[in-house]
């Protein structure tokens, strides 16, 4: 049937794609509308971005990758990717794992059983930590095994042990992950052309290095690339002990899954996993409007990130690089997954402060 | 003992009695016994197994693919869980998969399955995965659960993360597809594009499933089944249950003047109930249900022996009209098809269907509620003057004789193909190894897609890259995105597709929405709104439209003498200059409407005449162009009886003169009938390939309607857009035999 007109099939296809946008532009910055959105971009910063973009296309046309994105080609274990490695120094803050391990033995309800209600009761009679319930008649069962648990040093037991008491938001679960050294740390910070299924076009990890964030960014250059960069990636995480990432749970990790499943490349099981969100919507929920990353390093860190690129644009920006040529759009979603990344290593931080004081 | 029946003696509304008589069970043992569980299971309750029963478990035991077109009631589901339960018992990894048309079936029958779960005591935990699955449960629905229950909408979204399914994806060992006519036309095509992708997810988790299909009566199962799936499948068509005695009247309101359908329905439930039978009456709709209903209740001494039944009543409401049934307090209960779903109502004495529901195996469906184990059993049908109606009214073998309904589906159309490639690429990248799922359409639609960045070719296949979700792509309904809303009082009335907007939305149109009035006072065309105000009026309108089809790639050609018919691309072009208004049955006013041209392409099927038969016809005093318009309509109006579809379904054209410049039609006398889907459904195909028996059963239609100039049981049609301008009755005849007369002949 070949006088169908598949063009304009595939035209209609794209028309009916691009009708179903994943974000939503929320007319006169009314915050009052955004709880109603998921994934809402105020008018004035989709106005902003969309400047932003026609200004790099005029800036860079013509323009080379290698002239305008400051990388190098390396071969990874698929064929060559670009990397863009980049280096920041934030306050020296490092893991209190003797501390930390304190702070889970006076934690009563760790133990099965103990309620708050209990927890006053027991404290009132003396009981400071958990090891004074060895001897307790009916919860010392219980508490040998949290005490198994806890002189294990098992940070991914703990931390299960914490999830189960108490859910995945509470600052235990963050006390466990100290027990890591900081240079068995990882950060991951994924942008991709959507949200589930589609190509990632960069693989954000950092590092830290007595103070330093080392940050070394994957940049699919072309689609045809990706599981190049992909396979680049997991090699590149794999010496990590510790994964943190900011809503990985949901997104970056089972995201990462799916395109090694994609591929049909092996997905080693992931190590540890601290996800950021959860403690720190609990942590600061009522001090901020959202929990999102910028907010919080607005509203937190007192860190204003300027001209920042939304997340949600990211995929129009990938879009007018790949239909252009000009790497200039590149420029901002290299910026901003780099900012992620930093953040994270802040709040890891911050958290720090708080949980240990909690 | 006198028989109790509803039906008076002499009544001359009576045009036909079939009587069919009872049968007996018919029991058979596999080969090899079923394991264990099973066989203790069947053994302690008693259960002995009806032949197809036992051929469904022989059948897969040999790796067969099954098409089951066997009754309801008939021990169904026990007959594709028995082979399914035996293989998860053989294999600790396999699962099994249930499709169903819609939720509530679902529901249903996941009662049946874990009764008998409880009844085998083996855990195969089977679980409900749709749309109102809670999230928190979902993970171990995944990861535990080795039958799930699901709808084609559900899975349409669950193929994406196949990779969280990979214990139950590559262990999957049965696929049940119940209900699976209602898997025909654009549906059907998406659906079937659906079950290649779930084919192909499998094969990556190295899963090979069998598809056991379960459809209503149809005169083509292996085939619809081939096509559904893309496998062949083993037919089992005959049901070993047994059967009470049965009495189908066929009762023709039209053979008594001055009385309604309605109301011959409900005088025949009423003396059913008078005689003692407990009887349940089908209406067309919600509304006609109520009017029966409420009609029959006025009648009574006591109306609290009638209820009426419909979807989206409460559990509460459903169980107690069960309750009254069962306990005997409830003498009859009128409903609509809804009754299909949700409600047990058990055997009854009597059913009554008020107007024949639109194909033959939805009629046996409804009159197969009428029967108590072993006790005789009474179904009426009431004809309305519809041509289909009064085709089986004075045809009442072709309804008893066998199947001739084709289910059809064209997964080649690349409208819909092309969408679920899109979904394909963003599962798996899409590879050569996929052309043996997809067909032949697939190459050429590569190029475009990736020109519009929505696959990008890779040296791993190609990859989908649109910015938006691949599944937001494709509609499994085949409602496209041109969709109008039409909405009253700030509500959403409904949506209709751009053809029906026109058509029935348009500024001054009178729509009626489940039994209300309304006008349409304004049409948005940019924005594909529509606005309607609640009214009454005496009036309705109806839209005045001229078509006009353009062949394009000629697929298939047969000539029968001076006859030609080809099938292929037709661009369909209509244009709507106005609208009538009319008031019982008058035009009052003709009035303009301001609409673009409607342009689509799809499949047809064309016949051109020889260029004689206009002046041969003109010769004996017929008007030809009346005789083309009423063999056109003639011709639609008894598709149903042929191909399992609805008669708007499709379009239809004639034409003293096709104009087709440089072809051999150019200038002939014609009729064409085309696909109203954009880019074809597969019924103008089947059409051209059943032609013989298609014009046959027009032209009896035509020729044993007693009227004289034609009416709304031959060749008018409710939806021309001509108001039935010209029509010919006796050149309607002389067009169909020569069409006929070529064909058989040829």
């Amino acid at each position: 049937m070949d006088s169908v007109p598949l063009g304009r099939v595939a035209a209609r296809l794209a028309e009916t794609i691009d009708e179903h946008q994943e974000y939503t532009v929320v007319e006169n910055d009314n915050i009052y509308r955004t709880s109603f959105i998921d994934r809402h971009l105020f008018s004035s910063e989709y106005g902003r971005a969309r400047s932003l973009l026609t200004e790099l296309l005029a800036a860079h046309d013509g323009a080379d990758l290698e002239e305008v994105v400051d990388g190098e080609s390396i071969d990874g274990p698929l064929g060559e990717t670009w990397v863009v490695r980049s280096s920041e120094q934030v306050p020296r803050s490092s893991p209190a794992p003797g501390a930390a391990l304190e702070r889970l033995h006076q934690d009563l309800r760790l133990v099965h059983g103990v309620g708050p209600a209990l927890e006053t009761r027991l404290r009132r009679r003396g009981y400071g930590a958990i090891g004074d319930l060895r001897w307790h008649r009916r919860l010392a069962p219980a508490a040998r095994g949290v005490l198994d648990t806890l002189d294990g040093a098992d940070p991914t037991a703990i931390a299960r042990l914490c999830t189960e008491r108490h859910g995945a938001s509470h600052p235990g679960v963050f006390l466990a992950t100290e027990l890591y050294g900081e240079d068995e740390h990882v950060y991951l910070d994924l942008e991709t052309l959507g949200l589930f299924s589609r190509p990632v076009i960069l693989f954000g990890i950092a590092r830290l290095r007595s103070g330093i964030v080392e940050v070394e960014q994957h940049l699919v250059t072309d689609l045809d690339r990706e599981r190049g960069a992909l396979a680049a990636a997991l090699a590149a995480l794999g010496d990590g002990r510790l994964l943190v990432s900011f809503n990985g749970r949901a997104f970056d990790v089972p995201y990462l899954a799916e395109r090694a499943a994609y591929y049909g490349l092996p997905h080693p099981a992931p190590p540890h996993h601290l996800d950021l969100l959860p403690i720190s919507r609990r942590c600061w929920r009522d001090r901020l409007s959202d929990c999102r990353l910028g907010t919080i390093e607005a509203g937190v860190l007192g860190h204003d990130r300027g001209d920042d690129l939304p997340s949600a644009m990211v995929p129009e920006f990938y879009a007018a690089y790949q239909r252009t040529g000009n790497p200039g759009p590149l420029l901002p979603v290299l910026a901003h997954n780099r900012e992620d990344l930093v953040s994270m290593v802040r709040i890891v931080a911050r958290l720090r402060e708080v949980c240990h004081a909690a | 003992m006198q028989r109790r029946t509803g039906i008076r003696p002499g009544d001359p509304g009576v045009v036909h009695v079939e009587h069919l008589p009872g049968r007996a069970a018919l029991y058979d043992r596999p080969a090899e016994p079923l394991p264990a569980p099973l066989a203790v299971w069947l053994e302690r309750d008693g259960i002995r197994l009806y032949t197809h029963q036992v051929r469904a478990v022989e059948e897969v035991r040999r790796g067969h693919d099954l098409v089951m077109t066997t009754p309801t009631a008939s021990g169904k589901t026990l007959a594709f869980t028995l082979p399914v339960l035996e293989r998860l018992l053989a294999d600790p990894c396999a699962t099994a998969l249930y499709l169903y048309p819609t939720k509530a079936l679902a529901n249903d029958q996941l009662r049946a399955l874990r009764a008998i779960e409880t009844s085998v005591g083996v855990p195969f935990e089977p679980a409900l995965y749709d749309g109102d699955t809670p999230a928190a449960v979902r993970p171990g629905i995944r990861n535990r659960s080795r039958i799930i229950l699901s709808n084609p909408y559900e899975l349409h979204h669950v193929l994406p993360w196949h990779a969280k399914w990979h214990r139950f994806l590559s262990g999957l060992s049965v696929v049940v597809v119940d209900e699976a006519h209602r898997y025909r036309g654009v549906f059907g095509a998406n659906v079937a594009l659906l079950l290649r992708r779930l084919r192909r997810v499998c094969r990556h988790h190295s899963g090979d499933p069998l598809f056991v299909l379960s459809t209503a009566t149809l005169a083509n199962p292996v085939e619809f089944a081939e096509v559904l799936t893309g496998r062949r499948a083993s037919l089992i068509d005959e049901s070993g249950a047994p059967r009470g005695p049965h009495e189908f009247v066929f009762y023709n309101p039209s053979a008594k003047a001055g009385q309604s359908t309605l109301v011959e329905a409900k005088r025949i439930l009423l003396d059913c109930v008078d005689q003692g039978l407990q009887t349940l009456c089908f209406a067309p709709s919600r509304k006609t249900a109520e009017l029966i209903a409420s009609w029959a209740r006025d009648d009574l001494a006591d109306p609290a022996l009638i209820a009426s039944y419909r979807a989206g009543y409460l559990p509460a409401e459903r169980r107690e009209i069960e309750r009254g049934l069962k306990e005997g307090r409830l003498r009859g209960v009128v409903t609509t098809n809804a009754l299909e779903l949700g409600i047990d109502v058990g055997g009854l004495d009597a059913v009554v269907i008020a107007g024949y529901p639109g194909s033959v195996s939805a009629t046996w469906q409804q009159a197969g509620r009428a029967g108590r184990t072993g006790e005789p059993a009474l179904a009426v049908l009431v004809a309305n003057e519809g041509p289909l109606d009064q085709y089986y009214m004075r045809h009442p073998r072709a309804f008893f004789a066998r199947p001739h309904e084709h289910a059809c589906l064209d997964p080649a159309n690349p409208m819909v193909l092309a969408g679920h490639l899109l979904c394909a690429a963003a599962e798996l990248p899409l590879t050569d190894a996929d052309l043996s799922l997809f067909g032949e359409g697939l190459t050429p639609l590569l190029e475009p897609l990736a020109s519009h960045h929505l696959l990008r070719p890779t040296p791993w296949g190609h990859v989908y890259c649109g910015r938006g979700r691949a599944v937001d792509a494709v509609d499994l309904a085949g409602r496209d995105e041109d969709r109008f809303t039409v909405v009253a009082d700030g509500h959403l009335l409904e949506t209709l597709d751009r053809g029906q907007a026109y058509r029935e939305a348009h500024p001054g149109a009178v729509l009626l929405h489940q039994g209300e009035t309304y006008r349409v006072t304004a049409m948005d065309l940019a924005t594909r709104s529509c606005t309607a105000e609640p009214v009454e009026v005496d009036y309705h309108t109806q839209p005045l439209f001229s078509t006009a089809i353009t062949p394009g790639t000629v697929d298939e050609e047969r000539s029968f003498g001076e006859l030609t018919v080809r099938t292929g691309e037709v661009t369909v072009v209509q244009e709507f200059p106005g609208y009538r208004v009319r008031r019982y049955g008058e035009t009052v006013a003709v009035l303009p409407l301001e609409l673009p041209p409607l342009s689509f392409e799809t499949t047809g099927c064309w016949w051109a005449f020889s260029p004689q038969l206009a002046t041969e016809l003109a010769a004996i005093g017929i008007d030809p162009a009346g005789g083309l318009h009423g063999a056109e309509h003639a011709l639609i109006g008894c598709l149903p009886v042929h191909l399992l579809c609805d008669r708007n379904d499709l379009g239809g054209f004639s034409t003293l003169r096709f104009s087709m410049a440089g072809r051999s039609e150019d200038g002939r006398p014609g009729i064409c009938i085309y696909d109203g889907l954009p880019g074809g459904a597969g019924l103008a195909r089947t059409a051209a390939a059943l032609l013989p028996e298609i014009a046959a059963t027009a032209l009896r239609l035509v020729v044993d309607c007693p009227c004289e100039d034609g009416c709304p049981s031959c060749i008018y049609s409710p939806k021309c857009g001509n108001d039935n301008q010209p029509l010919d009755k006796r050149g309607t005849a002389a067009v169909l035999e020569a069409l006929l007369g070529a064909a058989t002949t040829g």
